[in-house]
């Protein structure tokens, strides 16, 4: 058996499917052959790497999409399924996972500057420290609480104010520049009004012919 | 007596939507496979897939069991489809950067870091190029044999060519693709 034989069996060979004549031959030149001997190792690789050759991932939508063309509805989606496919598959996104994190260190965060700390010890876990300690909580809470309203009485004092000085400047401006406000019509005097209508009708006369 | 997948059939054509989308779930994904590896981008796979079962839904009332199996039926109605593609692209100026992008399609969950990862990528962009480099018929039979798994007797019926054809494409295609990688990979070696 030369090479050109031995090539045309290695695929079979490789996979034992020749028969124990043709087997023996083909392992004979192998033996002999150092460069078919390459040929086949390397072939067996390259097919190795065609059987791990890893799966393309496909757009999970594209076959509802199909049976939407094809039956003109899309399939029932089961409630495990919309579960995996809107909940789960978005929350094993790394962006969102990161987000998700950040958000939840924030909150973290502002719930720790924010709620009044109490300072509890082993000591303290009594039920009087505990409710002197909570007692203490709720005062400073409210205490904080009405402080924040004086501040927002104040606030809302400064802001009406500076409303009411902002529109008595207007006024005092536009009384001093006279400005007409807009759409009012200048007053027409009565005897004068009569005297237009009057010249109106002798000129409608003077247009009859005589 | 009907078989199952003739029975499957029936059902479609009275208008039973689950019988349907039991088809379309039992063989959309290898069909999408099959388009993915032949055109190498998930665009085309995606518009062959659709193609590909809008054809098979069109036509369902022309199978027989006694031709064999449903499977391999809309491999066939799959591979017509694939040829006219084929056929269409070759006379298309390639696109350039497209398979780089498209590397990053392919899920690879076995690599345990992304070093790893980022290597198997490479090797099996190697590998899909020089699979895409092979004649169609050659690409064909490595793609259904060493991709797809596909048996001798189905790859005959698929294809309507005797078993002989079949292996004797098979050896020439893996001995081509490993004559072409080794070449690449030493082409490769010397520049570096």
């Amino acid at each position: 058996m030369n090479c050109f034989e031995a090539e045309e069996y290695l695929s079979e060979y490789m996979e034992s499917g020749l028969p124990d004549f043709e087997m023996k031959q083909v392992r004979r030149h192998l033996a002999q052959c150092p460069k078919c001997a390459a040929l086949l190792h390397a072939m067996r690789i390259t097919v190795d790497a065609c059987r791990n050759y890893p799966e393309p991932e496909m757009n999970p939508r594209l076959l509802d999409r199909i049976l939407a063309r094809t039956t003109g509805s899309p399939a029932p989606v089961s409630f495990y399924e919309r579960l995996r496919r809107f909940v789960i598959q978005p929350i094993l996104t790394p962006r969102f996972a990161v987000g998700a994190g950040l958000t939840a260190l924030f909150f973290a965060l502002m719930v720790n500057l924010m709620l009044p700390r109490m300072s509890m010890a082993l000591s303290s876990v009594s039920p009087s420290r505990v409710y002197t300690l909570m007692d203490q909580s709720v005062q400073r809470l409210y205490g904080q609480g009405l402080k924040a309203y004086d501040k927002k009485n104040e606030w809302q004092a400064q802001i009406s104010y500076f409303k009411n000085r902002m529109i008595n400047r207007l006024q005092y401006m536009m009384e001093k520049f006279d400005v007409p406000e807009e759409g009012r019509e200048e007053p027409v005097a009565p005897e004068r009004k009569e005297e237009n209508s009057f010249r109106e009708r002798s000129s409608d006369l003077r247009q009859i012919p005589v | 007596m009907l078989s199952g997948d003739q029975k499957l059939v029936e059902r479609c054509l009275e208008g039973d939507d689950t019988a349907w989308e039991t088809v379309i779930r039992s063989y959309g994904k290898s069909i999408y496979n099959l388009s993915y590896r032949f055109s190498n981008r998930k665009e085309d796979a995606e518009d062959l897939t659709q193609e590909i079962l809008l054809r098979v839904y069109r036509n369902l009332k022309s199978y027989r069991s006694e031709a064999g199996s449903l499977k391999n039926w809309i491999l066939r109605v799959a591979r017509n489809l694939i040829i006219d593609h084929y056929r269409r692209q070759r006379r298309l100026p390639p696109s350039a950067g497209d398979e780089e992008l498209e590397t990053m399609n392919i899920r690879d969950e076995t690599a345990p870091n992304p070093h790893q990862a980022f290597e198997r990528g490479e090797a099996a962009r190697f590998l899909m190029d020089g699979i895409q480099s092979l004649s169609f018929e050659l690409k064909e039979a490595v793609l259904l044999r060493d991709l797809e798994g596909m048996a001798y007797h189905e790859m005959a019926d698929c294809l309507n060519v005797p078993e002989g054809t079949v292996k004797s494409r098979i050896n020439r295609g893996r001995v081509e693709l490993t004559k072409l990688l080794i070449k690449r990979r030493t082409m490769t070696e010397s520049q570096e």
